[in-house]
């Protein structure tokens, strides 16, 4: 669990220490107040960037040059440090785990996994394929950490083939089209069965969401695991990289079997987002954080009850502009 | 800033290029030189005679002496049959140390990784098959990184040999993948080295 967070020139607060509970944890306070920003500093122990999509620099302090982000960890009986530090001059983020420099951020999130839910969840119902991948992604390593070594053996083979393709360089291809469809292999396999795990508790789940609909996603892989890539090879020479594999694969969210991404409202798609993250939490168990940014503003007294029910277990942090007494009496709740 | 003599600092910016020293150990060891004049006369003879004598084998890439093939090379003892491909010249000397001296090498010099530059023509591969074939090679064990690139060049390398006569084995790859032979302790590297997996 995260026992405490400090941070130095970030957004709003300057110089600020904020103690954390197991359970739940209420960030209360109004409009501008800094409850997301806060929440956005807990996401960076985990994931080493702003999950608002901005730049490292952005969320320095107005007029400050660095910030910096501490926080303790309670993990395996042990008290861990994480911290995030990013100086605007010379472009560099540092991130220490006790002390000791990390050199991939990415190790970072096996260390503090985080589910994290903002009102830019839509984006994932309504943008790219690679928004929904991402996110897809994200829960299987959380389930599974050597995912994650597939993922990043992955992109490596495919910057290496994105290289030898802009260089037409087709002769020496073979080696890594035949990683690429190892991999290929093991990362749908892994997606089809998360996949299949989920669905049939998600449609029982989104339903006490949204009114009786339910949800479900379909996974299409764009290659099958004994397709052969050699078969691409002209294809992917002609435009110039790889086009073909796990980094294509489509994900849609469906509401009554219809693409949420065009028929399902605004407050649907977070909803539904919302539910397959507890769908996750309620299959898998998994040793995360949640981050809820004021997930009340598209549900009611009697969801919100139904949401705190899937949050027995983990350690959790829910933004909101205020919260009713019965709530503030039994659980840790930071004012702003 | 105080006076330094020019030459003191082109010293210093020299040693800074070497692996693990920075700025202030950089600094540290050029004064430490410069009051200890022996030492230094030393190293300025020792610098000079590694330079003019270490090069490259002919045969297995790997270092040798004065001659164009290594004492290793030219060892009628190493009879086994097996060669062990590695990707730098260090690595012959770890591989040694922990499997006695019946083995010969082949150093590829690093491994595939188009995107750092480092294409087939930059490998010592081709004359692989020469080898094979010359001093009666029965077993290949490649010895390359446990990671992605390390899995490339190896299938490449099996592609290149497929027609030939020969068994091909990968010494076993430990957890944490990412960690090559260089990081290994002796007897995890000993164990990677009996329990290899063959390939073909
Ligand atoms: N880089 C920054 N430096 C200083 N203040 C910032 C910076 N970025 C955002 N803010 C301030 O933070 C506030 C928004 O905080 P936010 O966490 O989004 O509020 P809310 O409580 O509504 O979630 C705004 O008042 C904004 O001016
Ligand atoms: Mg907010
Ligand atoms: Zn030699």
């Amino acid at each position: 669990m995260l026992v405490d967070i400090s941070l130095t020139f970030f957004r709003n607060f300057h110089e600020k220490n904020f103690k954390f509970e197991d359970g739940l944890n209420f960030i209360i306070g109004p409009n501008g107040s800094g409850k997301t920003n806060i929440l956005e500093a807990i996401g960076y122990l985990s994931q080493a960037k702003s999950f608002r999509k901005v730049a490292d620099k952005d969320v320095i302090s107005l007029g400050e040059k660095f910030f910096r982000i501490e926080g303790n960890i309670f993990r395996d009986e042990l008290r861990h440090e994480i911290e995030v530090i990013y100086e605007q001059e010379l472009g560099l983020k540092k991130i220490y785990l006790n002390k000791k420099q990390m050199e991939r951020s990415s190790r970072l999130f096996s260390f503090l996994p985080s589910l994290i839910s903002t009102d830019r969840d839509q984006e994932i119902i309504d943008g790219p394929p690679s928004e929904r991948r991402n996110m897809i992604n994200r829960l299987i390593s959380i389930a599974s950490p050597s995912y994650m070594n597939l993922l990043i053996d992955y992109k490596k083979v495919i910057e290496n083939k994105n290289f030898l393709l802009r260089e037409k360089k087709v002769a020496e291809l073979g080696p890594w089209n035949g990683k690429q469809e190892e991999l290929t292999k093991q990362i749908v396999r892994e997606r089809a069965s998360f996949i299949e795990k989920i669905n049939i508790p998600y449609k029982n789940i989104s339903k006490e969401f949204l009114n009786g609909k339910t949800s479900v996603v379909t996974y299409i892989p764009s290659m099958d695991g004994d397709m052969h890539l050699y078969r691409f090879i002209d294809e992917e020479m002609e435009i110039g990289y790889s086009i073909y594999g796990p980094h294509r694969d489509y994900f849609e969210f469906m509401i009554d079997d219809r693409p949420a991404k065009i028929f399902g409202s605004e407050g649907e798609k977070r909803l539904s987002i919302l539910a397959f993250f507890f769908t996750f939490l309620t299959v898998y168990k998994p040793d995360s954080i949640v981050v809820l940014d004021e997930p009340f503003g598209v549900i009611d007294k009697r969801g919100m009850n139904v949401v705190l029910s899937y949050l027995i277990k983990n350690q959790t942090f829910i933004s909101a502009p205020f919260l009713d007494n019965d709530f503030r009496t039994s659980y840790n709740v930071i004012t702003l | 800033m105080s006076w330094v003599p020019s030459s003191l600092k082109k010293l210093i910016e020299n040693l800074k290029k070497l692996p693990g020293i920075g700025e202030r150990s950089g600094f540290r060891i050029a004064y430490f030189l410069l009051k200890d004049r022996d030492t230094l006369e030393n190293l300025i003879e020792s610098l000079r005679e590694v330079n003019e004598r270490v090069k490259l084998c002919k045969i297995c890439h790997g270092f040798s002496e004065d001659t164009d093939i290594c004492p290793i090379c030219t060892d009628e003892r190493r009879n086994s049959g097996v060669l062990c491909i590695v990707e730098r010249p260090e690595d012959v000397n770890i591989i040694e140390s922990v499997q006695g001296l019946g083995w010969k090498y082949h150093v590829i010099g690093g491994v595939l990784s188009p995107v750092r530059g480092i294409t087939l023509d930059k490998l010592n591969i081709f004359d692989i098959r020469d080898r094979i074939r010359k001093e009666n090679i029965k077993e290949i064990v490649m010895a390359l990184s446990p990671d992605v690139e390390g899995d490339a060049t190896i299938s490449y390398i099996l592609q290149l040999l497929s027609d030939m006569e020969v068994s091909i084995s990968r010494i076993a790859v430990g957890l944490p993948r990412g960690i090559d032979i260089t990081l290994m302790d002796p007897f995890t590297l000993k164990e990677s080295i009996l329990g290899r997996r063959k390939l073909k």
